[in-house]
């Protein structure tokens, strides 16, 4: 199904997300600062970083063969890809094919794969045991994410997200059903999970016998490191704009600059929440012991599935 | 004191001849055993009969003296509550040309690491131990070379050796694998190598390895005037720089034969719980850090912060550092300090009781420290492990009751309530921090109370007496610390042996990460929170 969204306003919208992505943690990370007293680094701190990472050197592990050193591409690459899925500024289709919310999903899936592969060519122990705790998580988080997006697609009749953002959009919170309601707990759930944030994951950490995503970053440095970190802010920021598309009733409205203007403001404003709410709950609560992390996305999987059989049914 | 029924025990199953006598202190007792082999009889009076546990293992190098011999000397200490304070200790003479003993490994666990320690150090070999790999000395130290025999001249460097792969223990089989962490880490620690075999995320087995930062310090001590050698005993360690500076100067006080004064006894008192209070307050938010929950570990390190800016206004120093010396204590406390104290512990006290209130009401943080890294009582009690990680065994032991020091050895001292868990866990070993932190907050405050003016140091002669031997055991924050120090005849120090408490609880640490997962290591280690530094020395 095509619409009227043009191709510049997909490319805007792309960059938007890449752009911001770092923001977005920076925030996190200040409100994050905040709650436990501290004064915190600037929200900027994380673009600060990529632009020192970037300026370095690179240290590559004797073990590595060579496609190691085009992992980082190839998962930025990836992951700025799923993000012209996105619906920023504008809902409604775009103008051309170009995908939908499970090619979105299928490429931020792409991109953790290459990480994970990236990770065990290094052959260090910390990105063999990230790499395969990574991968015990993901399957029990995509296929979750997917009865999500399908919870809201049957109803709609689509899985193209910018018709479900529009389709949200013009229904308010008042006319939502039990499986709106719970397919949006099953994305709550699912959120810290897919970025990789407590209580599954904890990014801030420096202790490598814990890590999961962090322990698959460990042996790139340099500009390499720049880019998967690059990836990690975008992958954060699509996720978001994920489930704000899916579940967030102000969708982005209008067309004409004012119009494009308000829809990047409302979607700052989605992310925002969004934002608030990842770091309460990593402020809340302390990371789950490992074998308990099936269990939590559990609640995850049995919420979805609830939605998508009141949809059904 | 010293109980007479012993020395018969001793001497009924003895094969040679058994001397005791008084000493080092006058509550103690040495027990000279003509007959090595009865070495292994002697302790296992001493440890079923009398349910005692290794103290420390001190050897010394005597072959320039009239005996020509090495000695061993096995310390022993009660392990139950209340027991009188007395230290019993084996002493048997090695054969220089031949200089092996029999190894206690196998009866007492707790001797492992001393036996290998020796066997590096002196060559003094523990025959039949079960794990005779080197200990302290790293690959590339040339072999049949003795660091703490006298011949050795520690101001020489010596050649280094090409070396194997240090073996390590692990196993084989299906889907199993190592992971090796160390022995440089990410964040401000110390180093050491870890060494997991796993199969999965389950841990089969830890091989630690420690004494990076052997710094030869037992040595570089022997020979100088024992007043000099302080500095360096209060260095050994950052964090415990208080208990270390006031064990060194117990036992060097005993051999010098004085008595110290009342307020410098509490003002001791005071630096030794001030020091508890910061290592304690940080250690659990440190243990936070482990399950990731990061208020706690933000206002762990705000807490600690805090108190250690109020150690830099007391003594100049964060670590509390100088304000101990040999004969008392060098900085009186005013009373404008003195207030300052108390109300920065009261408001430490709140913000504490605050945090451990969060803590037990998060049920996320709860979940993660009930039933991690469990250390069984048999296990701490084997291992003779000390201080915290053996309270919340149900170990009741504390070496300020058991053998008083600084201001518990006032005859007015008060009470000390011993705190104690009976999980093991993790929750136990943060629990009893917890506790202890408040009573020594309480403490404090009785110290304060009980302070009058009078003296705060009493001068030492230099040189201090020869052939004299001065042992005392410190609750530091981490758990009991033996220190044993000997003058020889000029009254310098002849041989000074730090047992850390950490020494003997590494070993309890690697058999609690085997009750865990892989990620759950950090946390497990991070509850015992050991230091490096006084375990290599």
């Amino acid at each position: 199904m095509t619409g009227d969204k043009p191709l510049g306003i997909v490319l805007i919208e792309m960059c938007i997300l890449v752009i911001l992505g770092p923001l977005v943690t920076g925030i996190i990370q200040k409100i994050k600062a905040r709650l436990q007293n501290r004064q915190g680094a600037g929200i900027l701190q994380p673009y600060f970083d990529l632009i020192k990472l970037l300026g370095k050197g690179t240290v590559q592990a004797d073990t590595a063969s060579g496609f190691f050193r085009s992992i980082p591409v190839l998962v930025l690459a990836t992951t700025v890809a799923a993000g012209a899925l996105v619906p920023v500024v504008q809902s409604g289709p775009p103008a051309f094919p170009l995908g939908d919310a499970l090619m979105l999903l299928g490429l931020l899936a792409l991109a953790r794969f290459l990480t994970a592969v990236g990770a065990l060519d290094a052959g260090g122990a910390f990105g063999g045991m990230g790499a395969s705790r990574e991968m015990t998580i993901a399957p029990l988080v995509e296929p979750v994410l997917m009865m999500v997006v399908f919870s809201t697609a049957l109803a709609v009749g689509s899985t193209e997200l910018g018709i479900l953002a529009e389709q949200r959009g013009t229904s308010w919170i008042l006319a939502w059903r039990a499986a709106d309601f719970l397919g949006l707990a099953a994305m709550l759930v699912l959120l810290p999970a897919e970025t990789g944030r407590i209580p599954v994951d904890n990014p801030d950490t420096h202790l490598e016998l814990t890590m999961l995503h962090e322990g698959m970053l460990l042996e790139h440095s340099g500009p390499g490191l720049g880019c998967m970190l690059l990836a990690s802010h975008t992958r954060q920021i699509v996720t978001l704009g994920l489930a704000a598309a899916l579940f967030f009733p102000i969708g982005p409205v209008g067309a004409g600059v004012t119009g494009l203007l308000l829809g990047l403001c409302t979607f700052a404003l989605k992310i925002l929440v969004l934002a608030v709410y990842l770091a309460l709950i990593e402020s809340s609560y302390a990371k789950l012991r490992l074998f308990q992390v099936p269990q939590y996305l559990g609640i995850g999987f049995v919420l979805a599935l609830m939605s998508l059989a009141l949809r059904i049914l | 004191m010293v109980d007479p029924t012993l020395i018969n025990a001793l001497q009924a199953k003895a094969m040679g001849t058994v001397d005791a006598e008084i000493g080092p202190r006058p509550s103690d007792l040495t027990v000279r055993l003509s007959h090595i082999d009865d070495l292994l009889v002697a302790a296992e009076v001493l440890i079923k009969q009398y349910t005692m546990a290794l103290a420390t293992l001190v050897a010394t190098d005597e072959t320039a003296m009239p005996d020509g011999d090495f000695k061993v000397r096995y310390v022993f200490e009660p392990t139950t509550a209340n027991a009188p304070d007395w230290f019993v200790t084996l002493l048997v003479s090695v054969d220089a040309a031949c200089p092996e003993v029999p190894s206690l490994t196998t009866m007492i666990p707790a001797a492992n690491w001393h036996e290998r320690e020796m066997c590096d150090l002196f060559g003094i070999v523990p025959v039949g131990h079960p794990d005779p790999r080197p200990l302290v000395v790293h690959d590339g130290w040339p072999k049949g070379v003795f660091p703490l025999r006298k011949a050795f001249d520690g101001s020489q460097r010596v050649p280094v050796e090409p070396a194997e792969e240090f073996p390590h223990m692990v196993t084989e089989g299906e889907g199993v694998f190592e992971i090796p962490v160390g022995p440089i880490h990410a964040g401000i620690i110390e180093p050491g190598h870890f060494r997991f075999t796993s199969v999965g995320e389950t841990v089969l087995l830890l091989d630690a390895r420690l004494f990076y930062t052997h710094r030869g310090l037992e040595k570089r001590m022997e020979g100088i005037s024992p007043l000099d050698a302080f500095c360096i005993a209060e260095r050994i360690c950052g964090v415990c720089s208080v208990a270390h500076g006031l064990g060194y100067c117990e036992a060097l006080e005993q051999i010098a034969g004085v008595d110290i004064p009342y307020r410098a006894r509490l003002i001791r008192g005071i630096a030794l719980e001030l020091e508890r209070l910061y290592n304690h307050i940080g250690d659990v938010g440190n243990v936070c850090a482990g399950a990731a929950f990061h208020y706690g570990t933000a206002t762990g390190a705000r807490l600690k912060e805090r108190l250690q800016q109020m150690n830099e206004r007391i003594a100049g120093n964060r670590f509390l550092r100088g304000i101990i010396i040999p004969g008392g204590v060098r900085l009186d406390l005013t009373s404008h300090l003195l207030e300052f104290i108390s109300s920065t512990l009261l408001q430490t006290l709140t913000d504490f009781d605050s945090l451990m209130d969060r803590i037990e009401a998060n049920p996320s943080v709860v979940e993660r420290f009930d039933d991690t890294g469990i250390l069984q009582n048999q296990t701490a009690m084997d291992l003779a492990v000390a201080g915290v990680a053996a309270r919340a065994s149900g170990v009741n032991r504390d070496a300020r009751r058991d053998h008083p020091h600084g201001a518990f050895a006032n005859a007015d001292s008060p009470q000390l309530n011993v705190m104690t868990a009976s999980a093991g866990d993790a929750m136990a070993r943060v629990m009893v921090r917890a506790q202890e932190v408040r009573e020594s907050i309480r403490l404090v405050d009785e110290f304060i109370r009980r302070l009058k003016p009078g003296p705060i140091k009493i001068a030492i002669a230099d040189p201090l007496p020869g052939d004299r031997i001065g042992i005392s055991a410190i609750e530091s924050p981490r758990g009991e610390a033996v220190h044993w120090l000997r003058t020889d005849a000029n009254g310098r120090v002849d041989r000074y042996h730090l047992r850390s408490p950490s020494y003997h609880n590494w070993p309890a640490v690697a058999l609690a990460a085997e009750t865990a997962i892989v990620p759950d290591f950090p946390l497990v280690n991070k509850s015992f929170e050991l230091c490096y530094s006084c375990t290599d020395r």
